[in-house]
């Protein structure tokens, strides 16, 4: 008999509304203990799918929250089994109180992933579907999701049906010639079947690209700001933060000295990583923090450097800006130009030491961030490419790509058809699991419909 | 009609066409009394298409035959009047071997094989009813004249004789293949019992007189020399008797045909059968592809002691004068003159995914199919199912465990697997591109693969067994000797490599196995610098030349058969009520009730589940084994 599971559903706390989620055969009774309506019934014996309003109740019985509730009978609900849903407000105290309630009433605590599967089970979504789900759920910014939901309806399918095709006509073609000895058919080339070969690794190599890309939607696009202690890196963040309503994610790494925040700008998902200041110091745990610092502002996908427009340039400034070269996607921010009107006479010379793409000068605390976030915007993925969010369907391109070059090589060192051709279809076979076909079965089909062949 | 007591038999096998044969050959050779029934004891071992054996794939199926002990590979050498090595040239996957075939040679050889076989009854007579015990299973046979015979398994290899009606132009008659009466009782019965059968068409071109024929219009087809033959224990070469011809048809024959097509009872409805479409007539060729300005055909002699020819490409079935007409428009035909018109023919068979993979009936235990019956098509397809049900009927009476081949075992194994799980909806035609495993499941190691099979079968000798023994042996002997001696970097061994357009070699010299993976180089053009080689046959030489040049390949194949064996090896509770996993989408629910796979493997090669469902039932099956808690 399968258990009745609860968990918090919603995001991170604090937040305005959380969402706890019971499935499992008694999830009404589970509910009706720990929630009653202001009104009469329990929610169970009132109309399922409608929202209730009543009081959500301790352990102890006194009264937690005052909120929503509603029901979901099985089998036409996501998991396929009864279903109730709490919305309560999104303290971590109410939660808890409220989950430990519910185990009390007999569920248990749901492990990851767990609504889904039993969503999957119940013949609710097939496999690739609940994967695209998975990344749906994890998607940090509404460019992941729109990657995630074009997954789900197949444009990653599509264009590997495409590419599977004409590998598959080109097998069909030897098959033919080899398999109908007696038929006038065009001669199988050798060299026509390398370009075709050739031809679909590029493009597989393209949209195993677009995993890349996919994972700088789904992930954030990694941007580094760095610059000396108190040249106002931190209020730039929360300036970036703040007018953009960030969405702050709770994996950032917090124990570590590179702060990672995941911010929402114009749409697209940015990960800013917030160095430590960047200065020489004899303490050891500094020192690699700073090191921390140059590896961060070395890998990221653009790099900010923020200098003080206020002072003088110091020693700290210029090994700042000795990292510049090593960057890419390097902008200067010229900072709180809220302090002075004046020019100073570093400037110039700064702006034409390396290529920035961009200079702005702002004062962060003021939030005059606009144009910076506008460009930041321009570092993300565009939605209308094929973005590929699945580690699985990566892996499955990878391994497609490399077969196909394995039948590329040993054409060109003169292997016969029988043999290079074995890797164009272990190409076909890992293809077919991406868009969900098998290979053997139509090979013939297609050697039928496209071929004069007879006896 | 009285019916009276005739006999009784373990198995009674209903056909002696190239699935009855090997049937009915099989279950005696392992101990059986078996009685085998035919129409016409003249239609034994007929070949009422083209007069040839073997060809891409079916060469392959004939040498897996021979491998496991049975005779259609010695009765096509017996009878070959000429031997062709298919696709030399386009890898070792697809080599095949192809006999041209003297007809009255190879029926005499099968009727003498059939006749001399110990507990083995021959009768000419029709089957008209399968009989059922209490429990359903087989009991006897019940023949047109009233003979009742007692027994244990029944094989059905009916060919395509079952409800047949042979077509040409308007003329439809009641009628079997080669003019032979058609059997028309059966059918009935085996509705009965439960099984579905539907109607499959096929055919076959016109028979021309050699002397009508003007062969210097047409271009020679010589068969090769030196080859062996198909039966692995031959050491003598085919001898090559006879020539085909090639010649092509024109625009006029086109015309003819286009003009004509209103009275082909293929266009005007009259044939209602699924035909197959890798085996279209002329008059199909013409509108498929109608771009295509001519068409290529074959002159076949059908025998060493007959003028008759087989006009192979040509099979139609248009009226006479119309045959006549086209073949006339063709060079070196046109004074031609027909001795047999050709014909559409339509038949009776079952939906083989009835079947388990002995080829038994799931509906009545102990009835078997065989050949065309199931289906398929081609005498060699027919010959390996009836191997493989003759073997499994025997088994069956005999209490033994079912002997079931897979698919990376070769192609019987990949044919069976796929009629039982795929199912046809056309006569189904073995080809190369069906077996993922062909670069295994070769020609040339059919007997390495399956004779050790045979032999714990019982139907391969010791004899035999040791000579394949040593044959391997010899091969390894000879591929670690190439790996080991090292050709000398020397100015003669350079020369010789330069002479074959490749790059010499550098001061550590090279393993001869390493030159041997050279594109450029072959095992016998590495004679010259080899002067150690111990004298090898020719079967040896070939296998260590396709071991060390394909032997990434081959080691890749082997591990992807190694993965696979995770999903064939999986068994599938027979129980499983499909219909009751949600999991599953409703198409694949459906056809995993209705065809009951015995293997995860098996489940994921039924059109209309997908991986996401083998996937779905890979789930189901751990939570069937431990249930929610």
């Amino acid at each position: 008999m399968a258990s009745t599971i609860a968990a918090c559903s919603s995001g991170s706390m604090p937040c305005a509304i959380a969402i706890v989620r019971l499935s499992g055969p008694e999830a009404f009774s589970v509910l009706d203990g720990v929630f009653v309506p202001n009104a009469g019934k329990p929610v169970s014996l009132r109309r399922p799918r409608a929202l209730h309003y009543g009081r959500l109740l301790a352990k102890d019985g006194l009264t937690l929250d005052l909120c929503l509730a509603a029901c979901f009978p099985g089998p036409h609900s996501y998991t396929g089994e009864d279903l109730a849903e709490i919305y309560c407000h999104g303290s971590q105290a109410v939660v808890a109180a409220l989950l430990d309630h519910c185990f009390a009433w007999g569920a248990v605590p749901a492990p990851p992933g767990e609504f889904t599967k039993r969503a999957f089970l119940a013949g609710r979504l097939d496999l690739t579907e609940a994967e695209a789900v998975a990344d749906l759920i994890h998607s940090q910014s509404e460019l992941g999701a729109k990657a995630a939901v074009a997954q789900l309806e197949g444009s990653v399918g599509s264009r590997v049906k495409a590419i599977r095709e004409r590998i598959m006509s080109l097998l069909a073609h030897f098959y033919a010639v080899c398999d109908y000895t007696d038929e006038d058919l065009d001669p199988f080339e050798y060299e026509k079947a390398v370009t075709v070969l050739e031809e679909a690794r590029s493009t597989l190599d393209t949209l195993h690209e677009g995993f890349r890309r996919g994972c700088l939607v789904r992930d954030g696009v990694p941007v580094a700001i760095i610059g000396k202690p108190n040249a106002g890196k931190s209020s730039l963040f929360n300036a970036l933060a703040g007018s953009q309503k960030a969405i702050v994610t709770d994996e950032a790494g917090t124990t570590r000295d590179v702060l990672e925040e995941v911010i929402s700008v114009n749409g697209a998902p940015i990960r800013i990583l917030d160095t430590a200041g960047l200065r020489n110091s004899d303490s050891k745990a500094e020192r690699m923090g700073v090191e921390r610092a140059r590896m961060a502002a070395m890998t990221a996908h653009a790099v900010i450097c923020v200098l003080d427009f206020s002072r003088d340039l110091e020693a700290e400034d210029r090994e700042v800006l000795e990292l510049i070269p090593l960057c890419e996607e390097p902008v200067l921010v010229l900072n709180k130009t809220d302090l002075t009107a004046d020019v100073p006479a570093w400037a110039a010379e700064v702006t034409a030491m390396h290529p920035w793409k961009q200079v702005f000068k702002l004062s962060a605390k003021d939030g005059q961030v606009e144009a910076l976030a506008q460009w930041l915007s321009t570092l993300a993925p565009k939605p209308q490419d094929v973005l590929i969010t699945s580690a699985r369907q990566a892996h499955l391109l990878q391994s497609a790509s490399d077969a196909l070059s394995s039948a590329v090589d040993s054409a060109r060192e003169g292997m016969t058809a029988d043999a290079f051709l074995m890797d164009a279809e272990r190409a076909v076979n890992i293809l077919g699991q991406i868009t969900g076909e098998t290979a053997s079965a139509d090979l013939a089909h297609e050697i039928f419909s496209r071929f004069c062949v007879g006896k | 009609m009285l019916d009276f007591f005739a006999g009784q038999y373990d198995i009674v096998v209903v056909g002696a066409g190239h699935a009855g044969i090997e049937a009915a050959l099989a279950a005696a050779r392992l101990g059986c009394r078996v009685l085998c029934l035919c129409t016409s004891l003249e239609g034994i071992g007929n070949m009422p298409c083209n007069p040839s054996i073997g060809g891409t794939a079916k060469g392959q199926l004939v040498r897996e035959i021979d491998a496991l002990g049975g005779e259609m590979a010695r009765a096509a050498d017996a009878a070959c009047l000429q031997f062709r090595m298919l696709n030399r040239g386009k890898g070792p996957a697809v080599y095949s071997p192809r006999a041209q075939s003297d007809r009255m040679a190879y029926r005499a050889y099968m009727r003498r094989a059939l006749e001399h076989c110990e507990h083995l009854d021959l009768a000419q007579g029709e089957c008209a009813e399968v009989l059922t015990g209490p429990q359903g299973a087989v009991r006897g046979v019940r023949l047109v004249g009233g003979a009742r015979y007692d027994c244990k398994a029944v094989i059905l290899a009916t060919g395509t004789f079952l409800g047949a009606k042979t077509f040409t132009g308007e003329v439809m008659r009641h009628m079997g293949p080669d003019g032979m009466y058609s059997a028309d009782h059966l059918t009935a019965g085996l509705e009965a019992l439960g099984l579905s059968l539907r109607r499959f068409k096929t055919g076959t071109p016109a028979r021309v007189s050699g002397k009508s024929l003007d062969f210097s219009k047409m271009t020679p087809q010589p068969g090769d020399e030196g080859e062996l033959g198909f039966a692995f224990d031959r050491t003598e070469e085919a001898v090559n008797r006879v020539t085909c011809w090639l010649t092509y048809t024109t625009p006029e024959t086109h015309a003819i045909i286009r003009a004509s097509l209103d009275r082909s009872p293929l266009y005007c409805g009259e044939i209602v059968g699924t035909g197959p479409r890798y085996c279209p007539s002329i008059e199909d060729k013409v509108v498929r592809f109608p771009e295509k300005e001519r068409h290529q055909l074959f002159l076949e002699p059908c025998g060493g002691d007959t003028d008759e020819y087989y006009v192979q490409g040509m099979s139609s079935s248009l009226p006479e004068d119309v045959q006549r007409a086209f073949l006339r428009t063709i060079p070196g035909l046109e004074r031609v003159h027909i001795l047999r018109p050709g014909y559409a023919i339509e038949y009776d068979c079952i939906d083989p995914l009835q079947l388990d993979h002995t080829l038994m009936t799931r509906a009545v235990p102990g009835l078997y199919c065989a050949g065309q019956l199931c289906g398929s098509s081609g005498y060699e397809e027919a010959a390996a199912q009836g191997l493989v049900a003759g073997i499994n009927a025997a088994r069956r009476v005999q209490d033994k465990p079912p002997f079931v081949l897979k698919r990376r075992d070769g192609y019987i194994g990949t044919l069976i697997d796929d009629l039982v799980t795929r199912g046809t909806n056309e006569p189904y035609r073995m080809m190369t591109s069906r077996s993922e495993y062909r670069l295994i499941c070769r020609q040339d190691n059919a007997d390495a693969r399956l004779m050790p099979l045979g032999h714990a079968l019982g139907l391969v000798s010791g004899r035999r067994l040791e000579a394949m023994e040593t044959r391997q042996e010899q091969i390894r002997q000879e591929i670690l000797r190439l790996q080991k001696t090292v050709a000398p970097p020397s100015p003669r061994t350079n020369a010789f490599l330069e002479a074959h357009g490749t790059a010499g070699i550098a001061l550590s010299g090279a393993s001869l196995a390493d030159l041997l993976r050279r594109p450029e180089l072959t095992y016998d053009a590495l004679a010259e610098i080899d002067p150690q080689r111990p004298a090898l046959s020719r079967q040896v030489r070939e296998q260590v030349e396709i071991g060390i040049k394909y032997e990434g390949y081959i080691r890749r194949q082997l591990k992807d058969i190694e993965e696979q064996r995770r999903l064939e090896d999986s068994p599938l509770p027979p129980d499983i009520d499909y219909l009751s996993i949600r999991t599953l989408r409703t198409e694949a629910r459906q056809k995993l009730q209705a065809v009951r796979p015995e293997t995860l493997g098996q489940a994921g090669r039924i059109s209309g589940v997908s991986p996401a469902d083998v996937g779905a039932l890979m789930v189901y099956l751990s939570h069937r084994e431990e249930p929610f808690k």
